[in-house]
């Protein structure tokens, strides 16, 4: 039943985002997509982490086609590292999702049962933050349960609704924003919006490498990069340097105040440092 | 009266090296009393040599080790930090909230992790790092860049858990006190005291 779920969502998937990236007009069959994508990845820069994270998830999802499941936990992972060091915000989840998702059907045909438990524990995090738009709200209570079931993705609609709220209460507070939670001169010096964003951005590293596993880690410090660079774009911008440094600077807070909580990330607790 | 010619040219150059070597031996002799650790590896002794990169750093913001569990060892970590911080500067207890710290662009950055082996595994062993971070630009390639201007480590001899990191304070207060004393080095006569953030 689990399988079947997989598959369908698998399917789901693909079928809205595998040919984002690149022209498959030529393709007569699946392995004629993963020769396009082989050579799209080669030649693709290895910096361009955001291409190759989209490559290699759609490679791999080629591979989990074609039943070879080696190689596709073998992109999965590769497409997980990429997606650490990516910048685009808007796809990194979404991609995230892609990867973890193949990742467990892989292992599931494999009959890697505990790296199935171990995927899906890190799909089920990822799911609770992909997909969170209005269509969720918009489908039927009916509809939600049956995806809550197949997916054993529970309290789904829950996380929806409270990023939803949280995204209304901060587009009413940014209108009247005046940043009284960030202290520092109103004056500031030259490089002093650039020096904020990277001491906070490292001050967090520090707390993303206390994760014991790392997926967790590249998570959180895909979540940093991003932070670091809508900041540092925002400085060069010569915008005020509190509204700058004020999403890193805030999410900093949120993570230094689980910190002397003795809470730091896992598993578990992940979508609380995501949120 | 030519070969007494020579042999007084001869002479004169012979003094003149053992002159020199003298001079070059007492710089060696001064390099190496101030640098008693010299046969460890670089990165696990401060140096002291002109140009040092802590020479005109001012202020800095402190991220203590994060991954200690303990409460108790983590207040004595802290009080260390104040302590020996405290004897070349002021130090501040920042609010996650204070950015002036984080603007500075020093970060004094103290970790404690375990060490891996190349082939795999893990050594018995944990490491306490005592690094300085601070934002630069590359002169050769104009990129701009927050590496580790500064950096020492320790190893504690037992793998890293709540029962033994208790160990690692003598470690942390050992590398405080070797940063201490190359910023004095490296800011004789410093009038302004450097002011330490502490997050």
């Amino acid at each position: 039943m689990l399988r079947i779920g997989i598959w369908l969502a698998c399917l789901c998937v693909m079928m809205f985002t595998h040919a984002n990236v690149i022209d498959y007009n030529g393709c007569q069959s699946i392995q004629d997509a993963i020769a396009i994508e082989s050579q799209e990845i080669t030649r693709t820069h290895f910096a361009d982490h955001d291409q190759l994270s989209q490559l290699y998830v759609s490679r791999g999802e080629s591979y989990l086609f074609d039943a070879q499941y080696e190689k596709a936990i073998e992109d999965f992972d590769a497409a997980s590292y990429h997606i650490g060091y990516s910048q685009n915000n808007n796809d990194l989840m979404a991609t995230a999702f892609r990867a973890s998702l193949g990742k467990v059907v892989s292992c599931d045909n494999l009959g890697l049962h505990e790296h199935t438990e171990q995927a899906f524990q890190q799909l089920q995090e990822i799911a609770n933050h992909v997909g969170c738009n209005d269509c969720l709200e918009h489908m039927s209570h009916e509809d939600m349960s049956l995806s809550a079931n197949i997916l054993h993705f529970q309290d789904m609609p829950s996380p929806c609704r409270h990023k939803k709220d949280k995204e209304n209460r901060q587009q009413q507070q940014g209108s009247s924003d005046n940043y009284n939670d960030i202290v520092g001169p109103d004056l500031a010096p030259p490089n002093w919006c650039e020096e904020v964003i990277t001491g906070v951005g490292r001050s967090m590293d520090a707390i993303a490498c206390l994760a014991p596993n790392k997926a967790v880690k590249i998570v959180l410090i895909g979540i940093i990069e991003g932070l670091i660079s809508r900041g540092l774009k925002c400085c060069q911008t010569g915008d005020f340097w509190k509204a700058c440094a004020a999403p890193i600077s805030r999410k900093w807070q949120q993570w230094d105040n689980y910190k002397k909580n003795r809470m730091f990330p896992n598993d578990g607790n992940l979508p609380l440092f995501i949120d | 009266m030519r070969k007494r010619f020579h042999f007084l040219v001869l002479l004169l150059v012979v003094k003149c090296c053992l002159f020199a070597n003298d001079n070059q031996d007492d710089r060696n002799i001064e390099r190496l009393k101030r640098n008693p650790a010299i046969y460890l590896n670089c990165q696990d002794v401060p140096f002291f040599y002109t140009g040092n990169p802590l020479e005109g750093l001012d202020a800095f913001a402190v991220i203590p080790p994060y991954s200690i569990q303990s409460p108790e060892v983590n207040k004595k970590i802290e009080a260390a930090i104040e302590t020996e911080l405290g004897c070349i500067g002021t130090v501040i207890k920042a609010k996650s909230e204070d950015m002036n710290g984080f603007g500075t662009g020093n970060i004094l950055n103290i970790q404690i992790g375990r060490v891996a082996k190349w082939e795999g595994g893990e050594l018995p062993i944990s490491r306490v790092t005592l690094s300085v971070e601070s934002s630069v630009v590359i002169s050769k390639t104009n990129v701009k860049s927050l590496p580790r201007l500064w950096t020492i480590n320790d190893f504690v001899d037992s793998p890293f858990s709540v029962k033994t990191e208790g160990n690692t304070i003598g470690a942390v207060q050992k590398l405080l006190r070797e940063f201490v004393q190359n910023y004095k080095f490296a800011n004789p006569g410093q009038t302004e005291k450097p002011t330490f953030y502490i997050y």
